[in-house]
């Protein structure tokens, strides 16, 4: 059996769902190389999406340039008109990440207007709140280095309407051309517009259209109450899932045939179910081609290849059933906590797992409040030495923190400067790893009341899922959804004692937040709070986004001042006034990694505004 | 044949079988300017909740009760904002500007709008435009304002509304808020035969109570023979069609504005029942 594509409108029996799509291509943005497949990508996109019955606008930089507010103005458009049950966001041109979670598209204006680019993950955290059932989000663009202060200190704005939380549950796909990580970051946006030719758009059109069989699902609409009409046709559909499995495999073979040093791995976080899809064929009576993915001749051509003879292509390749990945994902081991995603199943660092376990048990026992630095020699104290004591111990350096700060930071080498919260009761172990950190994790001091209490027991498995997520967190692929609430409970002492882990709660609000499960936010915010400690910024900031009355206090009372995850500080651009603007003045001066460390300008502007550093 | 009614907000401590008679009263009126009667063998259920939604109003003050938890302590900030929304937009359509509004804030002036002087203003120059009385308005917009706001109680609501919807085919009517009601309920029902959906002076094509509504907004599946929606354009509430830009639903609502209403309001029950052409609307469907 094969199928086709029927052009709109369908057939007055197929099942249809109101949907609309923002479109985006931008070819040419300024100081970079210009693209030659952004806007084609965008148009022949369209083309498929109006095949398809979605209402579209088509925003492309032939004429003109393209800005956060056409396109600000094209998604409100749409959400306000409260009738779509599917929206679809395509953006194709260059694009940046400046660390784990914090990346831009970048429009006509930018460099320049610092603004002009859509901030991708609060885009996606709004998404969340306008109401459509079904968003998807699709990042044709490179996930590579700024390579340029100018690009680096650029901040991006959101494309979704700041909504009120909305009653309708929302899904957000996202797929990605490319995965984020350490390859990503060695390639600099420029090096990474020669490789850039749209394959990835070429690919998941053809999924799109039809072409690959595997990826097409017969689905039963009568069974849901979708058509509500016996003996309808069959009707077929290509879910977000499948789609996104094909691009898995397909792209990277694709990669190569064009260039055996091309390396273009896809990624993709997929949490609708069905009956979402995102096309509908109907279904007809032929032979299967099986051709699907694309080759690029010498001379630029197109063509489509074979599917099957491409070498390293599992000939028996099968999408596997998403029942199958999340029973998988249940059984895995505790060595390798999974997501609920297609990303690149990419081994976690193992040298970081390995450095985060050798930092246990080095904090000196003479500490209430302060912390341990592992992986750097030495540590200038900068503070009063009644205040702050340095020293060594256990082969790492152990600060002794005796007054009320609420920010210590944390010089590190070339001038960079990390804040960290400081938590009474608490020693914090930092672990560095050539000189990046790699992990902060908060355990109760030996002779706290906690520890009276037997709240730091923490038992070996915990402290080992904790460096999992650490070290995994390193490439930027921190991500956890489906699984979450399974790894707050396997973090059982949290719950024996009442009292929440601040590194889990941290790890665990976001991932709360990344899943739109704001009331879970709110659970680990609610536990934080009770305890005798400041809430951590980021937990604080990730509450306030998920309650309908945000309250200043709250970020004001938390710790430290600024974020702790690089990746918190995109969502500043959601709602900046509602920030203290020296947050925003200082965003930009900061270190691409998972932990936010301003570079030796950020630092001296931080000296000079907190001069004595007693925050 | 049911023909279900459900009345707007502001309803409580009202004698329910008054309030019903005073409802068919008013339809007998509409369908003898077409030289009609109701007919016989219809089953008239009018549902109210009018009581219901004022003690569950009052019981969110009340820290101990359901209501009460799930609006979380003060609700101050939120009314604000949903009362400055709701209001601002019934004073545009009855093109009252800010310049009138600031006319009549009494006392001290905070500084930009959010603030109940102003919302107060608003409900005086609204009051001034046409009379519901500024107690009544107030009272309106904060039964809109906790019906649509507090999942609790609307599902209380609801539930209510739905009990009392009997089997067979139907005809659903809803003035004001009961036009709000009345759609999340058909939203929520299976089973039924609606055979058609009546609102009059409905406020459901206002923004601020769109974004209450669950989306995407749709034709209930179980309405089977289409909404038909009669207003008055003076009707500052209901002035909105529910066309393609208000209520842009498939298929699309039957709008008509011919109404002329005429309590003093614009808005009342009365003015709209005794229309020929809404009770000629409400009787077809009936005997269709």
């Amino acid at each position: 059996m094969a199928l086709q594509n029927i052009p709109f409108p369908f057939n007055s029996m197929m099942p249809q769902k109101k949907k609309c799509a923002v479109i985006i291509g931008v070819n040419k943005t300024g100081g970079l190389a210009v693209l030659s497949a952004a806007v084609s990508g965008a148009e022949d996109f369209n083309k498929w999406a109006v095949s398809q019955g979605f209402d579209t606008s088509l925003l492309i930089d032939t004429d003109n340039p393209v800005t956060v507010k056409m396109i600000r103005d094209a998604v409100t458009g749409f959400v306000n008109e409260k009738i779509y049950e599917q929206m679809i966001v395509y953006f194709s041109g260059h694009g940046i990440l400046k660390s784990a979670m914090d990346e831009l598209w970048l429009l006509s204006e930018a460099p320049e207007d610092s603004n002009a680019a859509v901030n991708v993950q609060p885009s996606r955290f709004l998404s969340r709140r306008c109401g459509i059932p079904n968003v998807v989000i699709i990042s044709d663009a490179c996930r590579s280095a700024p390579g340029n202060t100018q690009l680096s200190q650029m901040s991006g704005s959101v494309i979704f309407p700041n909504s009120a939380i909305s009653n309708t549950r929302v899904n957000v796909d996202i797929l990605y051309a490319t995965a984020p990580g350490d390859p990503a970051f060695e390639v600099t946006a420029d090096e990474a517009t020669k490789n850039y030719c749209g394959l990835y758009t070429r690919e998941l059109l053809k999924g799109l259209n039809g072409k690959v069989p595997q990826i097409i699902k017969d689905y039963d609409f009568d069974s849901v109450g979708l058509v509500g009409l016996l003996n309808s046709p069959k009707f077929s559909i290509i879910p977000a899932y499948e789609l996104s499995e094909y691009l898995f495999i397909a792209v990277p073979i694709s990669a190569a045939q064009i260039n055996i040093t091309l390396s273009q791995k896809p990624d993709a976080e997929i949490t609708s179910r069905l009956p979402s899809y995102l096309s509908l064929l109907e279904s007809t009576k032929t032979e299967l081609v099986h051709k699907s993915a694309t080759q690029m001749t010498k001379n630029g051509k197109w063509l489509d290849g074979d599917f099957w003879n491409f070498e390293g292509l599992n000939k028996d390749f099968k999408i596997p059933k998403t029942e199958q990945i999340n029973k998988e994902i249940l059984e895995n081991d505790i060595k390798e906590p999974q997501v609920d995603d297609n990303s690149v199943p990419k081994k976690y660092d193992e040298e970081a797992f390995d450095s985060i376990l050798q930092a246990l048990n080095r904090s000196s026992k003479d500490i209430l409040t302060g912390f341990t630095i592992v992986g750097i020699p030495f540590v200038e104290n900068h503070y009063s030495k009644n205040d702050v004591q340095i020293f060594s111990e256990n082969e790492a350096v152990q600060i002794r923190i005796r007054i009320y700060l609420k920010t210590y930071f944390l010089d590190l080498p070339r001038g960079r400067l990390l804040p960290l919260a400081v938590l009474p009761g608490f020693i914090g172990t930092v672990v560095f790893d050539k000189d990046e950190v790699i992990t902060v994790n908060y355990s109760p001091s030996s002779n706290s009341l906690n520890a009276v209490n037997g709240v730091n027991e923490i038992n070996s498995d915990v402290e080992e899922r904790r460096a999992v997520i650490a070290a995994k967190s390193k490439g930027g692929t921190f991500r956890i959804s489906e699984n979450i609430d399974e790894l707050i409970h396997t973090a059982s002492y949290l719950r024996r004692h009442k009292n929440l882990d601040p590194s889990l709660g941290l790890y665990a609000a976001y991932a709360y937040s990344q899943a739109g499960k704001f009331e879970d936010v709110q659970s680990i915010y609610d536990y934080m709070k009770e305890e005798p400690v400041p809430v951590l910024f980021d937990v604080a900031m990730l509450n306030e986004l998920s309650v309908p009355e945000p309250d200043k206090l709250v970020l004001e009372n938390a710790s430290p001042f600024c974020p702790m995850l690089n990746q918190g500080w995109s969502y500043l651009t959601i709602n900046p006034e509602f920030y203290d603007p020296f947050l925003i003045e200082i965003s930009k001066y900061r270190v691409a990694g998972l932990w936010t460390t301003f570079t030796a300008e950020g630092s001296a502007i931080i000296k000079q505004k907190f001069k004595d550093l007693n925050i | 044949m049911n023909l279900i009614l459900i009345h707007g907000r502001d309803q409580q401590g009202k004698n329910p079988s008054e309030l019903k008679k005073e409802w068919l009263d008013t339809l007998k009126e509409g369908l003898l300017k077409n030289n009609l009667e109701l007919p016989q063998d219809i089953n008239i259920v009018f549902p109210f909740y009018g009581d219901l939604l004022d003690a569950l109003s009052k019981d969110i003050r009340n820290p101990n009760s359901i209501a009460g938890v799930i609006a979380k302590g003060s609700i101050e900030e939120k009314q604000l904002s949903f009362y400055f929304e709701i209001l601002s937009e019934m004073a545009v359509n009855a093109k009252i500007d800010d310049k009138k509004i600031s006319d009549l804030v009494v006392g001290t002036r905070e500084k930009g709008p959010l603030n109940w002087e102003w919302i107060q203003a608003i409900i005086r120059a609204l009051d001034t435009h046409s009379p519901f009385g500024n107690f009544t308005l107030e009272k309106s917009t904060f039964d809109v304002f906790v019906y649509l706001t507090i999942e609790a109680i609307k599902s209380q609501i609801n539930k209510f509304i739905m009990d009392s919807i009997p089997e067979g085919p139907t005809v659903v009517v809803g003035h004001s808020l009961g036009s709000v009601v009345g759609y999340n309920v058909l939203q929520e029902l299976t089973g039924h035969n609606i055979k058609k959906y009546i609102t009059i002076g409905s406020p459901l094509g206002l923004r601020s109570i769109k974004d209450h509504l669950s989306t995407p907004l749709k034709m209930p599946l179980s309405v089977t023979g289409g909404w038909y929606n009669g207003y008055d354009e003076r009707d500052f509430v209901a002035l909105n069609a529910l066309d393609k830009i208000n209520f842009n639903i498939s298929p699309p609502i039957v709008n008509s504005n011919h109404v002329r209403n005429k309590t003093d309001n614009r808005h009342g029950i009365i003015g709209y029942l005794n229309d020929a052409v809404v009770a000629k609307e409400i009787y077809n469907a009936l005997t269709s």
